[in-house]
């Protein structure tokens, strides 16, 4: 699996929708799918997939608004 | 003199304004012209240059000056800190000495300690020092140079009274290139805002106060008390997104890009919305601060066994904090625990309606949610004034 289905995958469980699957370029935020609570929880669950340490500091909604802009901060991350 | 405030204060701003216009256009405006600029207009706040306002006194000058000695020397300490590693306690410690000059200003009057001691600001710039306290302990701020650190810290447009900017991304503007064609965009861009700001702030603010507001303070009977609760809630948003623009307008003036504070906050659907659309930076700054690393912890230590009860009571201490910062008198703390109560409510009514669908998304349901939304909102701002005890 590439870094994005799985980030996909645990965006959808946190969701508990299947639209960030059909959409990586879905709007979060905007149609209310994560909150700040559902934030955290994908930071902790990113946290277990990845084996990387997410920060509420460093959130940022604009950075964090589609599956796809997460894939990359966790693409960048992970790499490191 | 508080900043924004007067005409007086505009004809001080003029000098200096002038002074980075000029090194603007020609593509020479350094972090050191609005670190002059700021020494200048800090000197002209705290009334250094002309005594203006008897409630600023040079004493308050040189509580600011030691404030941000001691928060750039616990910055720098704390670095040092982190390098090796350092048991927890190291981190809570930190935290603590960033916040004691703000719990000293607020608490020595009852201890019966005699004298003013803090200054114009204190509460805004204990947010900017705990968000680089905060970057540092998650490992995302790793050095620090203290000429950036004051600047940010003491920056004077957002000194008295925001919008609160963070740390890294202030930063990170004065990395972007400031070339003639680039200063002309944030030139367009501060004249906007300080337009914006003579319309609300001078104008609009003052319409609302003198001819609504203080004749409805003076009135008797519960609807004196409601026309004073619209007009309270109008004044309020006028005098402050008045001030804000100011704020932002003059930032972009020196070039820096000052978030946003308010976004057409009576236009919210929800509470939540309603959040992120007034004092938005006051309010992001408790979502990451207080409420999302209280949640965090929460989660990982298992505190709660149900993650909704975690969110409420993070929400609890969040806006009970918030309501707390802007006072000790019993109407904030209840201001706060009012908006924790809305968030909590709105979110369990949420989750009841996904499987009821009583209410939908339609234009309709919109529109119910705006007026709801206002009149709510316009009822905290009520109990905020003071007004009700």
């Amino acid at each position: 699996m590439t870094i994005l289905e799985r980030v996909t995958d645990v965006i959808a469980r946190i969701a508990g929708d299947e639209e960030p699957r059909r959409n990586p370029e879905v709007h979060l935020y905007e149609t209310g799918l994560i909150d700040s609570f559902g934030t955290v929880e994908l930071m902790l669950a990113l946290e277990q997939e990845f084996g990387t340490a997410f920060s509420p500091a460093e959130f940022d909604p604009e950075a964090w608004a589609t599956p796809a802009k997460i894939a990359e901060i966790v693409g960048e991350r992970a790499g490191q | 003199m508080t900043p924004f405030a007067t005409y007086a204060y505009f004809g001080f701003l003029l000098g200096p304004a002038i002074a980075a216009l000029w090194r603007g256009l020609r593509g020479r405006l350094t972090v050191n012209v609005a670190l002059a600029v700021t020494v200048v207009m800090l000197a002209v706040q705290f009334d250094l240059i002309w005594d203006m306002d008897p409630l600023v006194t040079a004493r308050q000058f040189w509580l600011l000056l030691t404030y941000a000695l001691w928060e750039g020397a616990l910055v720098k300490a704390y670095l040092v800190a982190k390098a090796r590693a350092m048991p927890k306690w190291v981190d809570r410690t930190a935290v603590l000495l960033s916040l004691l000059p703000l719990l000293g200003y607020k608490l020595l009057p009852f201890l019966g300690v005699e004298g003013v001691w803090g200054f114009l600001g204190i509460s805004y710039l204990t947010f900017r020092s705990l968000d680089v306290i905060f970057g540092i302990n998650d490992g995302l701020i790793k050095q620090v140079r203290l000429r950036d650190f004051w600047l940010y810290l003491l920056f004077f447009p957002t000194a008295a009274s925001g919008p609160v900017d963070r740390f890294r991304r202030f930063v990170k503007d004065w990395e972007r290139p400031r070339e003639r064609a680039e200063y002309l965009q944030d030139l367009d861009g501060a004249v906007q805002r300080i337009m914006r700001g003579f319309l609300y702030k001078f104008l609009l603010a003052y319409l609302v106060r003198v001819y609504w507001m203080e004749p409805a303070a003076a009135g008797q009977g519960w609807l004196a008390v409601l026309s004073y609760m619209y007009a309270y809630s109008l004044y309020l948003f006028f005098d402050f997104a008045g001030y804000s623009a100011f704020a932002v307008g003059v930032s972009y003036l020196v070039g820096v890009r000052s978030p946003e504070n308010f976004d057409s906050p009576f236009l919210a659907r929800n509470i939540r919305d309603f959040w992120n659309r007034w004092h938005i930076s006051l309010s992001t700054w408790f979502r990451d601060h207080v409420y999302m690393r209280f949640v965090m912890t929460a989660t990982r230590r298992k505190w709660l066994a149900d993650k909704y009860a975690i969110s409420y009571l993070g929400f609890l201490i969040s806006m009970g904090l918030m309501g707390l910062w802007h006072g000790l008198q019993l109407h904030y703390i209840v201001y706060g625990l009012y908006h924790a109560l809305l968030i909590i409510g709105f979110d369990w009514l949420s989750r009841w309606n996904k499987s009821r669908k009583i209410w939908g998304t339609g234009r309709f349901w919109q529109a119910l949610g705006v007026v709801i939304t206002l009149h709510v909102v316009c009822f905290g701002f009520l109990i905020f004034s003071g007004h009700l005890f």
